[in-house]
């Protein structure tokens, strides 16, 4: 999503300042030397005495960027982040989208769900399970080729065999 | 390959817990190499998707530790627990450092024995075994003998002359050493290595008997260059030359030298101290350098030197101990055994009419180590060896114990701990040990055979019916299935003995293969298994017979070598041919006939000369022969 270019001496400084790891494929350039835009970027110049207010923007570009949910709740239809969401789940033929601490249902195909998320940051690990990469707490092989998945409100999600390699490739295994 | 397997099998739980364990590690550990990089790589994704509460590094769960872990450490636990550092046995073994050390022991082991019998009795006794040991023969090993020969020569002594002959030229030989008619010193045996003879001496002593001469005994090994026939090395060795045998590009040997206690005032004393000489450079052992086992007569030095064939050093150490300890040379070292009385304790401060409370027989081993040999262990046994009761031979220590509860056979490890006691009934003599295969001969005084499964370390028992006479030793032809030739030689007979096996058991069928002829009693005495020689080749048997033939009041000997094929359906020899040697190199007494096959030639050596012909049996009595000068 970013890529950061400052002088070498001063990149891990400001990359922890930022909260960022570059990435091969990029949306955003961030730099303290104008000369280093790239005119088919989003270019972002600034001073390394800017970069607390530079994180802050960041976190709005993310956010802005996201996706929203419409989920049922007790209450009516609600519109949540995507990214908020842990997994989503087939249970009893219904869609659930597990959250911090509550199941809530969603009104959408699991394979809608998929192609909706494709491109953010969910992926398909069994028939029945679709996983937010960001809420993985922890991944433990197994000797089966399965992966088990530790999300971080203390679920298990198994990666399914058939959808093993995918999820390789996803981490760039 | 044999030794592998039993290694295997001897240690097969060890192994299978090490192979378990290592398997179990290696597939953890992937599992948790997969882990990481799942992990890291997770961390990295996140990092790019800007998860801001996902900036932490990526860490193992602790209990991916413990898997890990685990099965590292049973195979750690298991080795540390059974593989542990080596233990040094000084038990019964005590270091002297001194020359007063060495007399204080002396004065202690005989004030106990002041005023009784014993004393007087060790003391005869030590004056015969004296004259007993000092006038004894070497024991050699197979290897060093007064024949031998490489690719390009062979050797002949007759204990006198060195002789040396090119194989490619056997018109020619040279006399590599000749010793004076005065000379005291007579050559025991030869041994061939690569391109060098070692000729083996000793002074003799036939004729003197006084004590100072004993302390004066010495070996000589001398080095030749084949090449150049030159000497290369004279190395001199104290004492008497008991046991001499070739391991590993190693000569083991041992002395005997009496420590002279009556010089012990004068300076000869430290004059007669063990020692070897290379060239003329001497090295006296050292007092702190002996050791003394604990409850023997300390009367003897006994020295083990070792030689080694590639550097040309030499090792040595030296034990104070009996004059009559027994010693086998091994591959695996040099055995030991003898009597140690265990004392009372009161004798340390009064004359008792018998001080010894225990009259015991202990074992001692030393190994080659580093370069050098040094002690190992000694260990106490409840009882007396029987006389030729221990034998060392490949994996096999066993020694037969008699005590008041009878005699038991004790199988030792190589660390002379014991793997088992087994009572054995009805074995009160024995005459030789032999092993063949896993089952062990127990020749008895009284021309019995015992017979003992050891193929298993732990167990020890009779083979039934386990009845021979003749033991499978001297072993002429061996096809390892159904066929071992064995020879014995007794009184005027020579006995070839066709062992087969099954289930352990051995039918045996000896005979007499010649009756020597006119006065050839005793053959015995001057014939031994070197002397007749089997061809696997041509499955033909060399047997030299010596003939006296009376002519007028004297009696002409002459030596006739008779050639035997084996008849695999009787199972016999069946006479081929005579040949009757020149008298010129007839030898008499003591009897040494030796016969080498080199391509198409037969080559008959004694020590006055060589007889040689065509292998064809139609041309053995068209020979040329050659008289050493």
């Amino acid at each position: 999503m970013f890529k950061l270019k400052v002088p070498k001496e001063d990149r891990a400084r400001i990359r922890n300042k930022l909260k960022i790891i570059d990435s091969k494929k990029y949306e955003y350039v961030l730099t303290t030397d104008k000369d280093a835009i790239e005119s088919d970027k989003i270019n972002i110049v600034f001073t390394e005495e800017q970069a607390e207010k530079v994180d802050l923007m960041l976190n709005s570009i993310v956010k802005g960027e996201d996706v929203f949910i419409s989920i049922e709740t007790e209450y009516g239809t609600k519109n949540v982040e995507s990214r908020r969401i842990h997994y989503f789940v087939i249970e009893n033929e219904e869609v659930m989208a597990v959250m911090m601490k509550q199941k809530v249902l969603v009104k959408m195909k699991l394979y809608e769900l998929e192609a909706t998320l494709k491109n953010k940051y969910f992926i398909r690990v069994s028939k029945y399970a679709l996983v937010n990469i960001n809420k993985i707490d922890y991944i433990k092989p197994a000797f089966n080729s399965k992966l088990l998945l530790l999300m971080k409100n203390g679920d298990k999600v198994e990666v399914n065999r058939r959808y093993y390699k995918a999820f390789k490739q996803t981490l760039n295994l | 390959m044999v030794q592998i397997l039993e290694f295997f099998y001897n240690n097969f739980i060890i192994i299978g817990v090490i192979v378990v364990s290592v398997v179990a590690t290696v597939i953890l550990m992937r599992t948790f190499y997969k882990e990481f990089r799942f992990n890291r790589k997770l961390r990295f994704k996140q990092g790019v998707l800007r998860n801001f509460n996902s900036l932490k590094n990526t860490r193992v769960l602790l209990k991916s530790f413990y898997k890990i872990g685990l099965p590292l450490l049973i195979p750690f636990v298991f080795i540390l627990a059974v593989v542990r550092s080596p233990i040094i046995y000084d038990d019964h073994i005590h270091y002297i450092e001194e020359k007063r050390d060495l007399l204080e022991l002396h004065d202690a082991y005989h004030s106990k024995f002041y005023s009784s019998t014993t004393q007087d009795v060790d003391q005869i006794q030590i004056k015969t075994m004296l004259e007993e040991s000092y006038t004894q023969s070497t024991k050699l090993d197979d290897n060093i003998d007064f024949v031998v020969h490489n690719d390009q020569y062979f050797a002949v002594t007759d204990g006198e002359n060195v002789h040396l002959v090119d194989q490619d030229r056997l018109n020619v030989s040279k006399k590599l050493i000749g010793l004076s008619e005065g000379s005291n010193e007579s050559v025991i045996g030869l041994y061939i290595n690569d391109e060098i003879l070692y000729v083996i001496s000793q002074n003799t002593f036939n004729h003197v008997k006084h004590d100072a001469d004993f302390f004066k005994a010495k070996t000589f090994i001398r080095t030749y260059d084949l090449e150049s026939q030159s000497l290369t090395n004279t190395f001199e060795f104290s004492g008497s030359l008991t046991h001499i045998a070739v391991f590993d590009d190693r000569f083991l040997m041992t002395s005997d030298q009496p420590i002279p206690y009556n010089l012990v005032e004068t300076e000869r004393f430290e004059q007669y101290l063990p020692y070897y000489q290379k060239n003329n450079q001497k090295t006296i052992q050292s007092y702190d350098e002996m050791q003394y086992i604990e409850g023997a007569n300390p009367s003897n030095y006994l020295t083990i030197f070792m030689l080694d064939l590639n550097r040309h050093s030499v090792s040595f150490t030296t034990t104070i101990t009996n004059h009559d300890s027994r010693v086998q040379l091994s591959e695996e070292g040099v055995f030991l055994t003898s009597k140690s009385y265990l004392f009372k304790s009161a004798s340390d401060y009064v004359e008792m009419n018998n001080p010894v409370e225990q009259d015991r027989d202990f074992i001692s081993k030393f190994i080659i180590k580093n370069g050098d040999v040094s002690h190992f262990r000694t260990r106490m046994l409840d009882g007396k060896i029987l006389d030729n009761g221990f034998i060392v031979d490949g994996n096999l220590t066993l020694t037969f114990v008699e005590n008041e509860d009878g005699v038991s056979a004790y199988r030792f490890s190589q660390q002379l701990d014991i793997f088992h006691r087994t009572p054995v009934s009805h074995l009160d003599t024995i005459d030789t040990l032999h092993l063949h295969r896993h089952v062990l001969y127990a020749k008895t005084s009284a021309d019995h055979v015992r017979l003992f499964d050891v193929s298993r370390p732990t167990e020890f028992s009779s083979f039934s019916p386990g009845y021979t006479t003749v033991l499978p030793n001297n072993i002429l032809f061996n096809n390892a299935r159904d066929l071992l030739l064995s020879m014995n030689i007794s009184e005027d007979k020579i006995h070839i003995t066709p062992f087969s096996f099954e289930n352990h058991v051995m039918r045996h069928n000896d005979y007499s293969l010649v009756r020597t002829s006119y006065r050839q009693s005793m053959l015995s005495t001057y014939y031994n298994e070197h002397n007749v020689v089997f061809n696997e080749d041509q499955q033909r048997l060399y047997f030299p017979v010596i003939n006296g033939d009376q002519v007028g009041d004297s009696i002409d000997f002459k030596t006739k070598v008779f050639t035997y094929e084996w008849d695999e359906d009787s199972q016999q020899f069946t006479i081929e041919q005579t040949i009757d040697l020149p008298i010129d190199i007839h030898q008499g007494f003591p009897f040494i006939y030796r016969n080498i096959i080199l391509d198409d030639y037969v080559i008959h050596v004694t020590p006055l000369g060589i007889v040689y012909h065509n292998l064809d049996i139609e041309d053995y009595n068209d020979y040329r022969y050659l008289i050493f000068s």
